[in-house]
């Protein structure tokens, strides 16, 4: 029987966690979160019009996994820089050492490590599979124009002039210019989360 | 600049006050001290049209099946149900109601699923990695041989898109396994 196509593309690899491993896969509409033990998948998603920001942190994977392949390199380096003075190199140590070489350059050319989130207005998910700083901009690149295209029936809150006051922007706190010869208005900030501010009824 | 909408730090969860911003897209929270990177949509600052739920005047109008008193103007695509505008929920391209959607943990419908059951990749260990162990395959191939059975016709990955080729080798080498036992129980039996 042949494999059942699926609607999904794959934007990351699977990124291993404890037990688990996850990937990141989108759909026409939205992006699906994928975790799984290799006998149980569990499916996340996060729908393109509800995203309204994505957070990029530090982490501090690229160390941790340095610090890993040069414990692997190190001690077979130091073997292998003993044994070169003998007759015959160490042939165990010298293919950890290369491992470990392999494993540290490969290392650094992913790129820094760091941690991606998506806020919606109920929740701040992590994607837990964008775990180097150069993926996760590469997939943020990808899903910028599909994000934009997503949200583009969404209503941007419009500055309504009132009569010798400044425009009044809601969910917005805006920078005046010098020339606007205005006192700033009082903004109101809502928390992720909360409904915004009312807008246009639908007739 | 904006400063856009009270945000949290994703980590620590705390506030992101003026204090935490660089510049509209950097800062550091000054809770954990993390460095992060904020990429803004429109969504953010955006608001949706309000949906507004008709009230049903005339006594032959239908319904929704959750608020009496406003009036229908959808069917949940998976039940049936009559909705009204605030009980209709657009979900994978379909309209469905809050009922149907909060009860699909364990659906088999893509469109919904939550979680599957990777039966295919089971059934291939337990076929396969008794084999080191051997004397267990005495146990785990009539296992392994079920669940092919029992997850035949089940839905696999979600994402994967994988045919039954692992199921059907898990047969395979499971009916070896148990072949290989019948062989060693009619062997021993004549002997004896």
């Amino acid at each position: 029987m042949p494999a059942t196509p699926t609607p999904y593309r794959r934007l990351t690899r699977d990124s291993a966690g404890v037990g688990t491993y996850s990937s990141l896969w989108l759909a026409a509409d939205h992006l699906m979160i994928v975790r799984s033990t290799g006998y149980h998948e569990s499916y996340s998603r996060v729908q393109l019009s509800d995203v309204k920001a994505i957070f990029l942190t530090k982490s501090a994977r690229r160390i941790w996994w340095g610090v890993a392949w040069g414990v692997i390199a190190a001690p077979a380096g130091i073997v292998l820089g003993i044994g070169l003075t003998g007759r015959e190199p160490p042939i165990f140590s010298t293919i950890f050492f290369l491992i470990g070489v392999a494993g540290l350059i490969w290392n650094h050319l992913l790129g820094a490590g760091c941690r991606a989130y998506v806020l919606t207005g109920v929740q701040t998910a992590e994607l837990t599979s964008l775990v180097r700083i150069n993926k996760a901009r590469k997939v943020i690149a990808q899903l910028q124009p599909l994000l934009a295209q997503a949200q583009a029936d969404l209503t941007l809150p419009r500055a309504v002039p009132t009569s010798g006051s400044a425009p009044e922007t809601e969910g917005l706190t805006v920078v005046r210019s010098p020339a606007a010869a205005a006192p700033p208005s009082e903004s109101t900030t809502p928390a992720a989360g909360a409904p915004d501010a009312t807008p246009p009824p639908v007739g | 600049m904006t400063s856009g909408a009270e945000l949290a730090c994703p980590k620590c969860k705390r506030t992101l006050g003026p204090d935490s911003w660089a510049d509209a897209q950097h800062g550091a929270c000054a809770g954990c001290r993390a460095d992060f990177e904020f990429i803004p949509f429109p969504a953010l600052h955006a608001t949706r049209a309000q949906v507004i739920a008709q009230t049903a005047v005339l006594s032959e109008e239908s319904v929704c099946f959750f608020h009496a008193e406003n009036r229908a103007e959808a069917i949940c695509e998976s039940c049936g149900r009559l909705l009204c505008p605030v009980c209709t929920v657009p979900f994978g391209g379909k309209k469905l109601c809050p009922s149907c959607i909060a009860g699909s943990k364990g659906s088999e419908d893509p469109t919904v699923a939550r979680d599957r059951v990777l039966f295919d990749s089971i059934a291939l260990t337990l076929a396969v990695v008794p084999l080191l162990i051997w004397p267990f395959t005495l146990i785990t191939a009539p296992a392994a041989l079920g669940l092919v059975i029992y997850g035949w016709n089940k839905p696999n990955s979600l994402v994967r898109g994988r045919g039954r080729a692992r199921l059907v080798i898990a047969a395979v080498i499971a009916a070896i396994e148990i072949g290989a036992w019948i062989a060693l129980g009619v062997t021993w039996w004549v002997r004896s």
